[in-house]
């Protein structure tokens, strides 16, 4: 079944657009993928399947076209080695934690009944170097394995990895920081 | 003899486990790691709750609040319209 074109714009652009500004927070350039969006679907309308909704197909080549921009305007997105405020920085010379861990002590549950933890995660996964931010949700929220987010970002398996590994940690003691340790007492 | 983990080495790899599935024995290695270590058992639980944590809050995070007017612009919009039946009459 070919879906119907003419109603995409109203039906499905603004939240696209929605979509597209949370992943790269510059209008014309979230303009610019909704557009590409469209246009990439109108190519491949014929693989559109009525079992799938509409918004959920759209968003799907809306994903890839993210992607697609993060490969195209950063030269080189794979992952520098000379970041100071990366992992190796939290460990000795013999490889052991300098500081510790902590326990959070809290649920996933827990956590996402609570919006303000939501705005802190929001605010921590926006902090984040633009190419650890783009694999880390491609890989997390958008569902890509890690094989589609190399061929896509154009970088190696252990360069992902590495990306993936940065931008766990950074987000960890940015909850950390910011979440978990205004929680304790006498914080 | 095969070099022993260091927790640098350690947290790196559970981090890579949650991307591509490792060699058994490394997992075993990784696993006699844990059991003994305090801070790399903290570590894993911190990642696999922020594993967690965002794929629970997608559809919430895929909204930015920061943009109050999340909508395409009027001139977008209406650029978009005319290629889609330009391109869609083709």
């Amino acid at each position: 079944m070919k879906p119907k074109t003419d109603a995409w714009v109203e039906n499905h652009g603004d939240a696209l657009f929605a979509y597209a500004l949370s992943r790269v927070s510059d209008r014309s350039v979230a303009e610019d993928l909704v557009q590409e969006t469209f246009l990439g679907a109108l190519q491949v309308r014929d693989s559109f399947e009525e079992r799938s909704s509409e918004r959920t197909w759209l968003t799907g080549i809306l994903k890839h076209k993210i992607l697609d921009y993060y490969r195209r305007s950063h030269r080189g997105i794979a992952e520098k080695t000379e970041h100071t405020d990366d992992p190796d920085t939290l460990f000795d010379k013999a490889g052991r934690w300098r500081n510790s861990p902590e326990n959070w002590g809290e649920t996933p549950e827990d956590l996402l009944g609570r919006r303000e933890f939501i705005d802190a995660l929001r605010a921590c996964i926006r902090a984040l170097p633009d190419n650890q931010r783009a694999a880390f949700l491609a890989r997390e929220i958008d569902g890509f394995s890690g094989e589609d987010i190399c061929k896509k970002l154009a970088v190696t398996a252990t360069n992902l990895w590495v990306m993936l590994y940065r931008a766990r940690d950074r987000l960890r003691r940015c909850l950390t920081e910011n979440w978990f340790a205004k929680l304790s007492p006498g914080a | 003899m095969t070099e022993m983990l260091n927790c640098q080495k350690v947290s790196f790899l559970l981090s890579q486990s949650l991307d591509t599935p490792l060699p058994w024995i490394m997992r075993a290695r990784l696993g006699l790691h844990l059991l003994m270590c305090r801070r790399c058992a903290a570590f894993r639980r911190q990642i696999l709750v922020l594993t967690s944590v965002v794929r629970g809050a997608a559809a919430a995070l895929a909204v930015d609040p920061g943009h109050d007017t999340a909508a395409l612009s009027p001139a977008a919009r209406a650029r978009i319209k005319e290629l889609l039946a330009s391109q869609g009459a083709a």
